[in-house]
């Protein structure tokens, strides 16, 4: 009894079986895949269709102002009243490099969003007056060597009404970035001088543009607005020579504010004199996507900012999918058509080996595309045109079988008795082909998981946001050169899943090869 | 059996047949698309042939050309895709204008600025009720077969595009003109039926490009004569020398070259149409091309970084809008369109698709447009969103299919709007299509639902940056207004500030146009790229227009 059991053939194949470790190795990746196919979507870590900037939140990660911040800002009068962003009058924002980060005033403040990684500045004016916001983008560039700037000056504003002849020296503070000031007119010029004064590149680029701004940015000025009313020194001090209002202008590079002077009784009006942001550095992330693997996403996220790692996921349902239904489809049919062909002959078996010769003159993938462009995209359009390349492969070998199958003795012993056709065809010769079948629908299965991966690659795929690999790759390509991630795992995953079936059938093949000896 | 084999081989061939007919009867649609209703591919940059450099700049050109001028030398350009005809005036796509920019010119053009300047017009006149403009012409130009330019010429071109028996892809963009008078030897009329002060800046539209009569001949004496491939004689400073298919297209230096000052500089231009975006960027940097766009943005920040090359970012008229179908019930509440517009983030669109090469759309045409006037923008406020979906008629939130081109650029778009309308409960399904097919779909306008569209007004004004797309008379089959929107009391401001004389006036009635548009919004108003053109640093003199539109006559090397 145990004998027999030991040397029953589902025995010895096992025991081919597992010595081939290659084989039994890559069964075990099939039936993880397997696994990852059927349950994978439970634990991917987030929802493939959706940015995971927009799931941070339900993830319970902190996002408050990852990519775009509202800067708070108000402007202050001369007589030293403070008016809301919303009321200053002709509010301009722009930023220095609008490729890293951009301004724009809305209704609930001025915004600030990232673009890319790096460093730039927001100038934000009001007429004569200006302040400079430092923003920071977090990202590939890195950030370590930002100088600080000068973000804002506050000029001491006098109360007192000035006569003519009088003398006033100016008081102001230039903030820096890192809270650091700078108090002197002469260290304040030579601050300007060293970061203003490098920007004045000629443009030698060779194109001819008719937008090109020709701005000014006089780098250090202190000077008088109303030049007959005050004059102004470069020590800073003003002279008073008419009765009315005095204006004095300290600019450096983009910062700018003034300081009003009364002169003489009449009372002036108030003006704006300086505009005051509550954090001069803006700290953003460049999150946006193409963010590179990390513990929070182990394959980084795509061009849609989406995790890849749940996409992989997520993609390996509709992967297996298409592999298994087609080829189980392709299957079916050829097998029936080569049985038939091989078992009757005649005028049956010229129609359907010459239909064969015919559909395998094509190239795979090229008959795939036919049918696509007769059908449509789309999933289940796929799954056929994959089946439809599948069947004359099946066809030939399984008539091939039939064949030599036909002329066994005990096939010819069935017939002389009157056994039915369909009976003969299905009890006897049917299971004698099964070992093929086996081995070439494995293998099958890797090719096509290809050519699915393949047309979704190309676009055929239907919706092109679905969670495929094929298409996955195709909208990570254009960037290969730059990002190395948004290909490389789904690619990986590809490759793996094709690998494993095809190592996977050979070892069956070897095992089952009854020429082939333990 | 040998019969046999006959019948076998009958089969094997008709199986083939079938194959083959599958694909034709994919491309046939292609073809006509490009004859068709194109005109959003066409606006690229459709100004290019256009323009040839401001009469400001020439001297300083030249100052500096004349030392260099005798190296000559050859240019090649990078191009993204084949051109499609050799016929500005069958021409919609901008990529072809670029070539033909070369060889043609018509009467007036548009320089960096988008000022009408004169090319083969010598001066131009409206009448008083801006029902006529009167052209007079340049003497002594003549066309790269030697023909004379002259008013016939005009009148023959004008004609020829105008009789929609040509079936000419152009034949509806001159659909204004009523009629064109020969004066004299050198002086033409261009008559409208109703007031249009924008006929000059049609005139200076690329496809207003003036070609040999003896071209036009050649076709009506031979209806097989392809214009598209041959009718290239014009009367720019360069002329056509071959066309080989997804090779190149070859123009030489035209001696005869009327304008003296604006003579080209180098002796030969290829255009190499490469449309892998990757592998253009890889050919000018190891210096197989001098001179490519457009660039995919992620690659942009790389150049900018090479020594050897230059990079050119700056805006262009393009705008991008998700067109809706207003035959479709779910559209027809205004709070459902404001509530879509609210619900994409422009900025987080910019940053991600455009890498920052992008500003945000603030009306249904750019800044770089005549006659813009910005809106303040439908703020990123998904809460609001939902709040304004809540209270329509679409409060359950309904399916969508949102069409798109197949390019990379369009794709990320679609993606990136579908996922953010999702979350305002469209449920958007993104299909990609390629260009033509797009094109035939959206004037079939049997199916259309959601679409991506980029415009931007060839001609640089308002009117056609509007019209197109908003006026009731323009809906599918001929025309732009593929979302079937009909707004009535817009119609009468097209044509009114169109006949309005006053500029100041004209420009208000625009402003209001434009004002109405935006709070109707019937489309969800995107973003306008970036031009992106990088070239060796040693080629000079190209050209940039306010719409992105390169032009390449006074190229030359340093």
């Amino acid at each position: 009894m145990d004998k027999q059991k030991k040397n029953s053939p589902f025995r010895i194949f096992l025991r081919k079986f597992l010595k081939q470790r290659l084989a039994v190795f890559a069964f075990g990746l099939v039936i993880m895949i397997l696994l990852v196919g059927i349950f994978g979507p439970l634990f991917a870590p987030y929802d493939p269709h959706r940015p995971v900037t927009a799931q941070y939140a339900d993830k319970g990660i902190d996002v408050d102002q990852l990519t775009s911040s509202t800067v708070q800002l108000e402007g202050r009068l001369s007589n030293g009243e403070v008016v809301d962003q919303s009321e200053l009058p002709q509010l301009q924002t722009e930023t220095e490099n609008r490729r890293i980060a951009s301004i724009r005033r809305t209704q609930s403040g001025v915004q600030i969003s990232a673009n890319t990684s790096g460093a730039t500045e927001a100038v934000i004016e009001s007429g004569d007056v200006s302040s400079v916001a430092e923003i920071l983008v977090e990202g590939e560039v890195p950030l370590d060597d930002v100088e600080p700037i000068v973000s804002q000056i506050i000029i001491a504003q006098p109360e007192e009404a000035f006569s003519i002849g009088d003398e006033y020296q100016i008081n102001f503070e230039a903030l820096k970035t890192d809270g650091s000031e700078i108090t002197t007119i002469e260290e304040l010029r030579a601050y300007t001088e060293e970061k203003y004064g490098a920007d004045e590149e000629e443009d030698t680029s060779g194109f001819q543009s008719g937008s090109s701004e020709n701005e000014d940015s006089a780098s250090f000025q202190l000077r008088s607005l109303t030049e007959d009313v005050v004059t102004v020194n470069e020590q800073g001090v003003v002279q008073f020579e008419e009765e009315g209002e005095g204006i004095v202008q300290i600019q450096s590079g983009d910062v700018s504010s003034v300081v009003q002077f009364q002169v003489g009784n009449e009372q002036v009006e108030p003006i704006l004199t300086g505009i005051y942001l509550e954090s001069t550095t803006v700290e953003l992330t460049d999150a946006y996507k193409h963010q590179t693997p990390s513990s929070m996403h182990i394959f980084g996220t795509d061009h849609q900012n989406r995790d890849i790692l749940s996409r992989v996921i997520h993609g390996t349902k509709e992967t297996l999918l298409i592999g298994f239904v087609s080829v189980a489809i392709g299957t079916v049919i050829g097998t029936v058509l080569g049985l038939l062909a091989g078992y009757y002959g005649g005028w049956l078996d010229s129609l359907v080996t010459r239909m064969t010769d015919v559909l395998l003159a094509f190239p795979g993938i090229l008959l795939a595309i036919a049918v696509i462009a007769f059908l449509g995209a789309g999933l289940t359009n796929i799954i056929f045109a994959v089946a439809v390349f599948t069947i004359p492969v099946f066809i030939r070998i399984v008539r091939a079988s039939t064949l030599s199958l036909k002329e066994m003795t005990y096939v010819e012993a069935a017939k002389s008795i009157g056994v039915p056709n369909t009976v003969i065809i299905f009890r006897h010769i049917f299971p004698g082909t099964l070992s093929v079948v086996m081995v070439y629908l494995t293998m099958r299965i890797g090719v096509a998981i290809l050519i699915g991966a393949a047309l979704s690659f190309l676009g055929l795929g239907g919706d092109i946001t679905a969670p495929e690999w094929g298409s996955m790759l195709s909208a990570a390509k254009d960037n290969s050169s730059n990002i190395f991630h948004a290909t490389f795992f789904p690619g990986l995953a590809i490759v793996i899943t094709v690998l494993s079936f095809n190592i996977f059938g050979d070892g069956l093949r070897d095992a089952l090869d009854p020429k082939l000896k333990e | 059996m040998l019969s046999r084999k006959g019948i076998w081989l009958l089969i094997v061939l008709s199986f083939m047949f079938i194959l083959a007919a599958c694909q034709s009867n994919d491309e046939t649609p292609n073809d006509e698309s490009n004859n068709g209703v194109t005109e959003e591919e066409v606006n690229e940059t459709e100004n290019d042939n256009t323009n040839a450099g401001n009469t400001n700049d020439n001297e300083e050109v030249n100052n500096e050309t004349d030392a260099s001028s005798e190296s000559g030398g050859e240019v090649t350009v990078g191009i993204e895709a084949e051109p499609t005809s050799m016929d500005p005036h069958n021409t919609t796509d901008g990529n072809s204008a670029t070539v033909q920019s070369t060889m043609f010119e018509g009467l007036l053009r548009f320089d960096e600025d988008m000022n009408i300047v004169n090319v083969l017009a010598e001066d131009y006149d409206y009448s008083d009720d801006a029902t006529e403009v009167t052209f007079t012409l340049r003497e002594g130009v003549t066309f790269h077969d030697g023909t004379e330019f002259d008013a016939n010429v005009v009148k023959e071109n004008l004609d020829f595009v105008r009789d929609s028996e040509n079936g000419l892809a152009r034949s509806s963009f001159f659909s204004f003109i009523d009629e064109v008078e020969v004066e004299d030897d050198f002086t033409v009329t261009i008559r409208s039926e109703e007031p249009n002060s924008a006929m000059a800046s049609y005139m200076a539209h690329s496809s207003a490009a003036m070609k040999s009569v003896d071209e036009i001949e050649k076709k009506q004496e031979d209806e097989d004569y392809n214009l598209d491939r041959e009718g290239a004689v014009g009367t720019g400073p360069f002329q056509f020398v071959e066309w080989r298919d997804s090779e190149h297209v070859i123009v030489e230096k035209f001696d005869d070259y009327w304008n003296e000052e604006e003579l080209a500089r180098v002796d030969q231009i290829t255009f190499r149409p490469v449309q892998e975006a990757s592998t253009r960027v890889n050919m000018l940097q190891t210096g197989e091309v001098d001179l490519i766009f457009p660039i995919p943005t992620l690659n942009a920040a790389e150049l900018e970084e090479e020594e050897e090359i230059d990079l050119f970012t700056g805006p262009t008229t393009d705008v991008f809008y998700i067109g809706m179908n207003f035959e479709n019930d779910k559209y027809e509440d205004l709070d459902v369109r404001q509530a879509m517009n609210h619900a994409v983030n422009k900025d987080g669109l910019i940053a991600q698709v455009l890498d920052g090469y992008g500003t945000i759309a603030d009306s249904a045409i750019a800044p770089n447009v005549y006659g813009y006037s910005g809106q303040p923008i439908y703020e990123y406020d998904v809460e609001g969103a939902q709040e304004l979906m809540d209270g329509s008629e679409q409060s359950d939130g309904f399916e969508a299919t949102l069409w798109t081109r197949n390019s990379t650029e369009f794709i990320s778009v679609a993606e990136y709007v579908a996922i953010q309308l999702e979350e305002i409960g469209i449920d958007v399904e993104v299909q990609a299509y390629e260009s033509g097919t797009l094109f035939d779909m959206l004037d079939a306008g049997e199916d259309t639902d959601m679409w991506i569209g980029r415009w931007s007004p060839g001609t640089g004004e308002a009117d056609y940056g509007l019209r197109p797309n908003f006026a009731s008379d323009r809906v599918p089959p001929n025309f732009n207004n593929s979302g079937f929107y009909i707004n009535e009391e817009l119609d009468e401001m097209f044509d009114e500030a169109l006949a309005t004389p006053d500029e100041d006036e004209a420009m208000e009635i625009y402003a209001e146009i434009q004002q109405k548009i935006y709070e109707d919004a019937p489309w969800v108003f995107l973003h306008i790229p970036d031009a992106i053109i990088a070239k060796n640093r040693d080629l000079v003199g190209i050209y940039v227009l306010p719409s992105g539109a390169v032009n390449l006559n006074l190229a030359e090397f340093q």
